[in-house]
């Protein structure tokens, strides 16, 4: 019975689940702050990077505006978070509209507030997008990010214009960033797993034969914007809350490129791969600021090397895309069935269940 | 406006338009062969500009040869581009060449920035390059001048090439039927590489002639001529030369009206080009003037 | 009440009229045969029924209901299934899944409890399953159920583009050259095959063939299609010494065929 598969995995989900809690709450208590950091940023990623595989990987749909989505999200959950001080103290030149100037709610209703949000610019950016392919989707999404990218530099009443937001109030922690990442894998893989999943794959298969099927291409496609923008949006939300400044350059393409290496490097259409390419890609982003910035070894003052970061990261993008296509699991998914079949080699299941 | 101010916004419309239609033209050639947006072009763009700016810096080089040696390299440069990133993808799903045109856009970028440094670099200007004349007060640098004569020159050569050599029939050829082409015996990556080091060849004479006007060159500036000349391309009709051509003038003459005649969304003007690209794309997908 | 009626519909892309004024009226448990030369607007006819294409003239009902203009996935979820010519399979998913896609057009739960894994969702599930390894046991492909539908052979794919067509459980199906690329005695075996399902599933079929052999052996009644005009129609036997096909398409040696 699938449904038995489906449930007996579920639990085994559930004690994962309880071993990341634990893991929390070891590491805060015992990790210093720069570890923590790191591992907040490794579930953002892990978000953004899972979100981003819905839609580039599973639906085949390849989107760039990404940025955009975490852009509307940050900016979003911002105008709920902070206070109606620090609203003032940044809305200088400009007051912020209201209802915002005087609302303040927690951040929790902000998030929320912020993965809606998102999640409409996801549908309406999506819809339009139906019959564009390849390339032409690619650039209109892109543009779209840019749109709002422009669009948040010049409206000085609600985003305050290029100067951006800054002192915003840490809400960001362990909880927030690895709860949210444990919604998204879960919320993603129940998606994807099931016939809506299908019906996804089979528009990045052959979307012409999906639809003699009867799969529906306009909901389905927006389905995976849509979802795809609202995790992007709670991505960005805690992306914002974590370094406490955001502004129209935040969130730039070059973010969208990042996301786009862990998606290929982890592989398009495996949420495990996006989780470890995720993971992977956040240390090494921050062990690599290490090289662009001056170091000093034994009295030799070494000038950082700017700009290597992300040469790096071109060079890695290349390498995956030129010689290991499929990333590092390629369409392969972490199994609860694998798992054991690997530790327990012998053993087989009498009962297929089929 | 006073007709004045309007003669110079004109002025300056045209000749950016003449830079963005030679930029164009390299995207709507590859599209047109290969089927793929080579975002790496506006930074071979910039390239071209680094090129001519060490040999006359570091080399010593009179600027005559400077440029030409800047151009060839850089035509060597695209032909690299190609070999390296996108023919090794030729039958590999179009995805991988998107993600391949980003990563070599993204690589050229940061190599720049690695080798050259970040900070924005002075340009060479020969004497003979800032003489402005005056016209009934509109003043009109001599690039301004040069500019088009040099890129309808290019244009002349490049419509020659392609339809009254062989290689340009085999280019044609190619973006009728690609399979076709190859049956027939033509040299499918020959053609492609002549394609490519033309494309990156007229993208480096638009750099050289947008680096004597604004002299400032760094890492980043192939971005916005880079995109201004892909929404070019798409709205002429990418894969059509002289719709990257119109497309061109289109969008320079777009990109100084707009400013000058509303300075109030001078801010926006960004976003406009975008929009542009994105209605055009909806609702007219072969571009304003449809397909070569 | 007939299955499938046409009203004269027409096909034109611009100046070229690709199909002129096909009439055809279906009625339940019909096994019909459409033939033609290649070009003559064989596949051009299914898309019209199919909804890839809104006929440029003329409407398509389907137990009454107009259908023309309707979208190709609407149309589908009415009770229409059609195979491709050049099969287009989804070939980076496995057997099982494809087939299980064509049942996604029946699913009655919601995105919210498919995500929430329901218990009616999961019972869905199981149904859903059940019901695609029926399929697969049927075009015997169920021991390659996890098997990557790029993967298998020619025939294969031919077979489980059927199943997964007869997954969105059509009261019409549309078979586009099921026979093409197959040797005589896979020929055979697919005749046989089509009436088993046929009876097996209560269904009326349309077929578009070039063997000839399969084509006249199975059809009870056959229409010729050329240059998108109906040159004619009628029992296998009266196509076939029909002077206009012959001269047509069909050619002497068809004729041995009885």
């Amino acid at each position: 019975m699938i449904s038995k598969k489906m449930k007996n995995n579920n639990k085994l989900n559930c004690i994962v689940i309880l071993l990341v809690i634990i893991f929390i709450i070891i590491a805060e208590r015992n990790f210093d702050a720069y570890v923590i950091r790191i591992l907040n940023l490794c579930a953002i990623y892990i978000i953004l990077g899972v979100s981003l595989n819905l839609i580039n990987g599973f639906t085949g749909q390849f989107s760039l505006g990404h940025a955009g989505f975490m852009s509307i999200g940050a900016y979003a959950s911002a105008l709920l978070y902070m206070s109606p001080q620090i609203k003032e103290v940044n809305y200088f030149i400009t007051p912020l509209i209201m209802p915002f100037r005087v609302i303040e709610t927690s951040f929790f209703v902000s998030l929320i507030f912020a993965g809606l949000v998102a999640a409409l610019m996801g549908f309406l950016i999506g819809a339009p997008c139906l019959r564009l392919k390849g390339d032409y989707l690619a650039i209109v999404t892109f543009g779209f990010a840019e749109i709002i990218r422009v669009v948040f530099n010049n409206l000085q009443s609600v985003t305050n214009g290029p100067i951006g937001l800054k002192g915003l109030p840490i809400y960001t922690n362990l909880w927030w960033t690895w709860g949210i990442a444990v919604l998204t894998v879960l919320v993603v893989k129940n998606l994807v797993n099931s016939s809506y999943g299908r019906a996804l794959k089979s528009i990045r298969e052959n979307e012409s034969a999906a639809e003699a099927m009867g799969v529906n291409l306009f909901f389905h496609k927006s389905l995976a914007f849509t979802v795809g923008a609202f995790f992007a949006g709670l991505g960005g939300a805690l992306l914002g809350s974590l370094v406490m400044t955001i502004d129209p350059n935040t969130f730039s393409f070059l973010l969208t490129f990042q996301l786009i290496v862990i998606v290929i490097v982890g592989g398009l259409g495996s949420i495990t791969g996006t989780i470890i390419s995720a993971t992977i890609i956040a240390v090494s982003m921050e062990l690599l600021r290490a090289v662009e910035a001056p170091m000093n070894i034994f009295g030799l003052h070494l000038t950082g090397i700017p700009g290597m970061r992300m040469l790096v990261f071109a060079i890695l993008l290349m390498t995956f895309v030129l010689l290991f296509k499929q990333g590092l699991m390629g369409k392969k998914e972490w199994s609860w069935e694998g798992f054991f079949k690997i530790l327990f080699p012998k053993q087989r299941d009498i009962k297929e269940g089929d | 406006m006073t007709f004045n101010a309007f003669l110079q916004n004109l002025s300056n419309g045209i000749s950016l338009g003449f830079l963005f239609a030679l930029i164009a033209i390299g995207y709507s050639m590859v599209y047109g062969i290969l089927n793929l947006i080579n975002f790496a072009h506006g930074d071979i763009f910039m390239m071209a500009t680094f090129f001519a700016y060490y040999a006359i810096a570091f080399f010593s080089l009179p600027w005559g040869i400077a440029f030409s040696l800047a151009i060839i390299l850089t035509a060597v440069l695209g032909v690299l581009v190609d070999r390296f990133a996108y023919r090794p993808l030729r039958n590999s799903p179009r995805i991988s060449c998107l993600c391949s045109a980003i990563g070599m856009s993204f690589l050229l970028q940061n190599f720049a920035i690695v080798v050259f440094g970040g900070r924005p670099k002075a340009f060479f200007r020969p004497e003979v390059f800032t003489k402005v004349f005056t016209v009934s007060g509109v003043r009109i640098h001599i690039v301004s001048i040069v500019t088009p004569i040099i890129a309808i020159l290019a244009l002349l050569v490049l419509t020659y090439i392609i339809y009254r050599t062989k290689v340009g029939l085999a280019m044609r050829a190619i973006s009728r039927d690609f399979d076709t082409a190859n049956l027939m015996g033509i040299n499918i990556n020959k053609t492609i590489a002549f394609t490519f080091a033309i494309g990156s060849g007229l993208a480096a004479t638009a750099a050289i002639l947008w680096a004597l006007r604004y002299p400032q060159i760094y890492p980043y500036m192939g971005i916005f001529p880079g995109w201004r000349a892909f929404a070019a391309a798409i709205m002429g009709g990418i894969g059509s030369i002289r719709g990257a051509t119109l497309g061109g003038f289109l969008v320079g003459l777009l990109t100084i009206m707009i400013v000058a005649f509303l300075p109030a969304l001078a801010g926006y003007k960004d976003a406009f080009i975008f929009i542009g690209v994105i209605i055009v794309l909806l609702w007219k997908p072969k571009g304003l003037f449809g397909e070569d | 009440m007939s299955v499938l009626k046409t009203d004269s519909i027409c096909m034109q892309f611009g100046g070229l009229t690709a199909v002129s004024n096909f009439n055809l009226e279906l009625k339940e448990g019909e096994l019909v045969g459409l033939i033609g030369p290649n070009g003559a607007g064989k596949t051009t006819i299914f898309n019209m029924l199919t909804g890839i294409y809104k006929p440029t003239k003329g409407k398509v009902y389907f137990y009454d209901r107009e259908i023309s203009g309707l979208g190709v996935d609407r149309i589908t979820s009415l009770g229409i299934a059609r195979t491709f010519q050049n099969i287009r399979l989804f070939s980076n998913m496995t057997v099982l899944d494809n087939v299980k896609v064509g049942t996604h057009v029946h699913i009655k739960s919601s995105i919210w409890k498919t995500i929430m894994q329901w218990p009616s969702y999961l019972q869905e599930e199981d149904s859903i399953h059940e019901r695609a390894m029926e399929l697969l046991k049927v075009v015997h492909l169920d021991n390659l159920k996890d098997h990557l539908a790029g993967s298998l052979p020619y025939g294969e794919q031919r077979r489980l583009e059927i199943a997964r067509a007869l997954a969105t459980n059509p009261k019409l199906l549309l078979l586009d050259e099921p026979a093409a690329g197959m040797n005589p005695q896979e020929s055979s075996e697919l005749m046989k095959f089509i009436l088993d399902i046929q009876n097996k599933f209560k269904l009326t079929i349309i077929l578009i063939e070039h063997d000839m052999k399969v084509v006249m052996g199975i059809s009870k009644r056959m229409l010729v299609i050329d240059y998108g005009e109906t040159i004619a129609e009628g029992k296998p036997l009266e196509i076939q010494h029909n002077p206009e096909v012959i001269k047509a398409y069909l050619g002497v040696e068809a004729t041995n065929y009885a």
